[in-house]
């Protein structure tokens, strides 16, 4: 699963250490969730979505649609 | 001017900090884990193998049996507060280490098992190897699969 996680982090101005601090979990947990070596549960994923005021959807992209969509973008 | 540029490159060097909850926890632990090392230390210089030549059953013995299992119980304790304390993905790794060490120590018993069956292997003695063991080796494989993630 792939998500947009660094990139919002970073819109607001947050380190690692902050965005764990308000999911209440570990700042290695925020890491291998944005370097996408752990797929969060869902709690957690709609934790960070009501966090960013984002659908989840828009966050975390399943690795099958990411590759679909990179494919269309290379066709382009 | 350069120390006023070598600060600020030191500043966005800084160690990453870990997060409060995650403090909290290692801090927990950490003084956990040095009552239960003081509570085992005291149960190893009582001594470790106790006499089991007469049936009768010595105050040492006894004394060692009782501090033992306090140590064994405070260090069960010390797992539990630390597993519930844990986030989900720490959970997932502890899981993951308790899942390796059971199937080792089964293994180990088995083994053992058969060693006494055949070679008269004191059981005593290969049950506290496997005990020993086995924490070790989940302590080893949770080491191990925190460090994949580590950064």
């Amino acid at each position: 699963m792939k998500n947009i996680l660094p990139e919002l982090r970073l819109k607001h101005g947050w380190s690692q250490a902050d965005l764990a601090n308000e999911l209440a979990v570990s700042r290695q947990t925020v890491n291998a969730i944005e370097t996408n070596r752990y797929d969060p549960s869902l709690p957690l994923a709609f934790k960070i979505a009501q966090l960013f005021a984002c659908p989840i959807e828009e966050i975390f992209t399943a690795d099958v649609y990411a590759s679909a969509d990179s494919e269309v973008i290379g066709k382009i | 001017m350069t120390s006023a540029l070598y600060i600020e490159s030191m500043k966005n060097h800084q160690q990453p900090k870990e997060s409060t909850i995650e403090q909290k926890r290692q801090r927990l632990t950490g003084r956990n884990v040095v009552i239960v090392a003081v509570i085992l230390a005291v149960s190893l210089g009582i001594g470790s193998a106790p006499s089991s030549n007469s049936n009768q059953l010595d105050t040492r013995s006894l004394l060692w049996a009782v501090v033992a299992t306090i140590g064994i119980l405070a260090f069960m304790v010390t797992m539990v507060v630390d597993y519930s304390k844990a986030d989900e993905r720490q959970r997932h790794i502890q899981l993951q280490a308790t899942a390796v060490a059971f199937i080792v120590v089964i293994m180990g018993l088995f083994a053992a098992e058969m060693a006494h069956a055949l070679f008269n292997v004191n059981m005593a003695v290969a049950t506290q190897v496997l005990f020993i063991g086995g924490i070790v080796i989940w302590s080893f494989a949770r080491m191990l699969l925190e460090r994949r993630n580590r950064v």
